[in-house]
């Protein structure tokens, strides 16, 4: 055992007093997030692509062209890989014509329909990606140099340019080094970032890296769902329950607290602030959106809901044939912030009623439906050991905690953590994420006075830094904000950066990462349950 | 790195002046132990056993259970600084019982800590409120603290103190008393908020004592200076400071200098 030194003499004493007024936090003030005004700085010098008219190119059927002027019924269906998902609009039909939502705000031709597609579970799958990229030979804004290529300095009409979107469906996020508080203020983070190795060229970008005059990081993430956003901002206390002690964000409109599980590294903390950090830097608008557009925005983000409603063998995921928490009317229908780690109110609902025959099923069906209510019990019972993860095995649970994937994914109809749900799975961090040469790769030294990340001390090798791009945190490093787990089929690929391609790629990492010993059945099970969800 | 290998020159003298005045070296009174250990998990039918060494000898901590437990288990690949008293009667797991007892999980990585053993039929915990899967109903208690009554006049000058993990620098458990000192510097249009962070010294078992962080109490005061500005307070009117020396306990009482307070000036 390595013993602990001891000190005899303190290296300070007497009292020391400061008077310090200003935040040293991140946040927003109003609907302007710390670090918005530096990216729509970048956003600014980053060239537009040649964006084509609506009609220049045809579009499918399940595409939404950004401007259309399509009307969204209140409920509509897609057909994905596992079945059908459906899009409920709980205030009825909506006219998309010069709604903000659906129309471009800036100067690229985007729309927040582009990453955020209602066929696509109002995200966006890699498969829509390549084939937009190939219905409109690059040319549709969804690969804007700012964002939608690896960075805005390559040539932009080469694939090559555009690889992490097209192989990942991953978007450029660029955030000031280093991190802004909510005054927009420059914070002093806890730790060096250094540039290991850079891909994309765009983090030792003389005109957009971490050494240009607006010294920025490039990381590269999935766009997130835009609907069933009840949950996702549902807000309880004052603090979290997670980061000791930690307070959670303040909404400006209502003063309450908020749950900080909106995007992947919290660093927006409502939707209008969402709102206008995407319309100054993924759209290129030159001003915010007015407060009359982030209202309908936020209004139509907090009435669409997202489910599967088919499984193509189960059958319906809905009606009296069902599990009852399936679809997205059950969704619309029930609370937010209910704990769903328990038998009382567990997180997506009993699955029993498929665990016997049912009614006029076939036996293919049957055999589906036993997978499933298999899987939802790997999900909800199965104990392992969950360890070395940031966030939870540092929140009083201990390392390790024998524990099942629910205690988590706790979040009644979602599966998120209930609140300010970042945490380190090892998605990002090496060596649990592996070292793909596709992504950046950054090297974290934390300061000898920081606390260090609890499981990977305090140099920290890394292809995103996740929340601690934000928080300036050591212990923030590689932790990412849970997404919420419906609509999967419809927009694979998963994780914040794209690494499981499938359903089957997600449950294996986690069997490897925590070294649970799924079998080949178990496994099967859980991706079945996952792809009713 | 281990950012103590700096001090190691102070090691001998700290060791030979703490024993100096320790009558019964390796003892405190009472059955009291206080030490740094590795944290050993012993897997049960249900829920795991947290045990510990010291001096050829196991100690039972406590077992797996929920966020709002009383015991919170340490962490593998970190040592523990285990304050507790010893309880007679059987044995729990195979380790003689501490209770009460005060654990921290030391922020530095040791990867020896890393035991893992094995369920066993010999080891059960048949008292444990909850297994590894999800809980019966509810939970154990509400992730939050209820929110506090508004304070009501008179209202005089009032301390509010927080107590720490050794090397702590969030009192993650007493975020109550936060909003506590917060409502009341509202209520009571407080004129001043002074902030004062302590650093404190342990004397373990074995006679050598343990300081905390020299940095630790500068930033507990910094750290609760933000959060009472994010929650509301007034920049203008919190003033903070620290004190670097670190003061000296012992035994379970040890623990209450690792402390801080918000004294709230009315208006």
């Amino acid at each position: 055992m390595a013993h602990r030194n001891v000190w005899l003499f303190a290296l300070g004493a007497g009292l020391v007093v400061a008077l310090t007024a200003q935040t040293r936090s991140p946040g927003q003030k109003g609907d302007v997030a710390g670090q918005v005004p530096a990216q729509h700085k970048q956003a600014e010098q980053a060239p537009r692509g040649a964006a084509p008219a609506i009609t220049s190119y045809a579009a499918g059927p399940e595409w939404w062209q950004p401007g259309s002027g399509k009307a969204l019924p209140a409920s509509v269906h897609y057909q994905d890989e596992s079945g059908e998902l459906g899009v409920l609009n709980t205030s009825g039909p909506i006219d998309t014509r010069n709604h903000p939502f659906f129309t471009p705000l800036g100067t690229n031709g985007r729309a927040c329909i582009t990453c955020h597609q209602p066929a696509n579970a109002m995200s966006i799958s890699v498969q829509t990606i390549r084939e937009r990229w190939t219905a409109t030979k690059g040319k549709d804004p969804l690969f804007d140099p700012v964002d939608g290529s690896n960075c805005p300095d390559l040539p932009q009409d080469q694939e090559s340019a555009h690889s992490l979107l097209l192989n990942r469906g991953l978007i450029r996020v660029f955030l000031p080094w280093p991190p802004r508080a909510a005054d927009g203020s420059a914070m002093k983070p806890e730790f060096q970032i250094e540039v290991i190795r850079d891909p994309t060229g765009c983090n030792n970008s003389p005109k957009y890296g971490l050494h240009s005059a607006n010294p920025m990081v490039s990381v590269y993430r999935r766009p997130r769902v835009a609907a069933n956003l009840k949950y996702v901002t549902y807000g309880g206390g004052l603090f979290s329950p997670k980061q000791l002690a930690m307070p959670m964000g303040i909404d400006p409109d209502t003063g309450k607290p908020v749950g900080m599980n909106l995007m992947s590294d919290a660093r927006e903390l409502t939707l209008k602030a969402q709102a206008v950090d995407a319309a100054l830097n993924h759209e290129q608008a030159k001003a915010a959106p007015t407060k009359e557009q982030l209202q309908k925005i936020e209004d139509f983000e907090r009435q669409i809901f997202i489910a599967q409603t088919l499984d193509k063998a189960a059958g319906s995921l809905e009606g009296e044939d069902a599990p009852t928490e399936l679809g997205p009317e059950k969704l619309a229908n029930e609370s937010p912030g209910v704990l769903g780690d328990n038998l009382g109110t567990p997180v997506f609902g009993n699955f029993d009623l498929w665990k016997k025959p049912g009614p006029r099923e076939s036996a293919a069906q049957r055999e589906a439906r036993e997978s499933i209510a298999r899987g939802a019990d790997v999900f909800f019972t199965r104990p392992f050991w969950i360890r070395d993860s940031q966030h939870i095995n540092t929140i009083g649970l201990g390392n390790p905690l024998k524990r099942t994937c629910s205690t988590c994914h706790n979040a009644r109809m979602t599966g998120q953590d209930l609140v300010s749900g970042w945490v380190d799975l090892g998605t990002t961090n090496l060596p649990w994420a592996g070292d793909p040469p596709d992504l950046p790769l950054f090297k974290i030294t934390c300061d000898v006075t920081a606390p260090p990340h609890a499981f990977l001390g305090r140099v920290i090798y890394t292809h995103d830094p996740g929340r601690a791009l934000i928080s300036g945190k050591c212990f923030d490093v590689g932790t990412i904000v849970m997404e919420q787990f419906r609509g999967l089929a419809a927009r694979a690929p998963y994780f914040s950066n794209g690494s499981a391609q499938t359903m089957r790629e997600l449950v294996d990492f986690y069997d490897r990462r925590y070294n649970i010993g799924f079998s080949e059945q178990e496994k099967q099970d859980l991706v079945n349950f996952l792809k009713t969800l | 790195m281990n950012v103590r290998n700096e001090c190691i020159v102070l090691i001998l003298v700290a060791v030979t002046a703490v024993a100096g005045d320790d009558k019964t070296p390796g003892e405190h009174a009472g059955g009291q132990k206080t030490f740094l250990a590795c944290p050993i998990v012993r897997d049960t039918k249900t829920v795991p056993c947290w045990l510990t060494e010291y001096q050829g000898e196991t100690y039972y901590l406590g077992i797996q259970v929920d966020q709002a437990a009383a015991f919170q288990p340490p962490q593998l690949l970190h040592q523990v600084l285990v304050e507790g008293t010893v309880k007679p009667g059987a044995r729990i797991c195979g380790g003689i019982v501490l209770d009460p007892v005060k654990i921290s999980v030391m922020p530095e990585l040791d990867y020896t800590c890393n035991t893992m053993l094995p369920a066993v039929d010999e080891y059960s915990v048949p008292f444990a409120p909850r297994g590894p899967g999800p809980n019966k109903a509810q939970p154990l208690a509400p992730l939050r603290f209820p929110t506090p009554a508004e304070p009501k006049p008179p209202f005089t000058v009032r301390e509010f103190t927080l107590y720490y993990d050794f090397d702590g620098e969030r009192a993650g458990r007493m975020a109550h008393v936060i909003t506590d000192a917060m409502l009341y510097a509202k209520a009571s249009h407080a004129k001043r908020v002074e902030i004062v962070g302590y650093r404190a010294a342990v004397r373990l078992s074995d006679g050598k004592a343990l300081e905390e962080y020299p940095w630790i109490a500068q930033h507990r005061a910094e750290i609760m200076a933000d959060t009472l500005r994010e929650i509301g307070v007034p920049g203008s009117i919190i003033s903070t400071s620290w004190k670097s020396d670190a003061e000296n306990g012992s035994g379970m009482d040890a623990s209450l200098k690792r402390r801080l307070t918000i004294t709230v000036t009315p208006e």
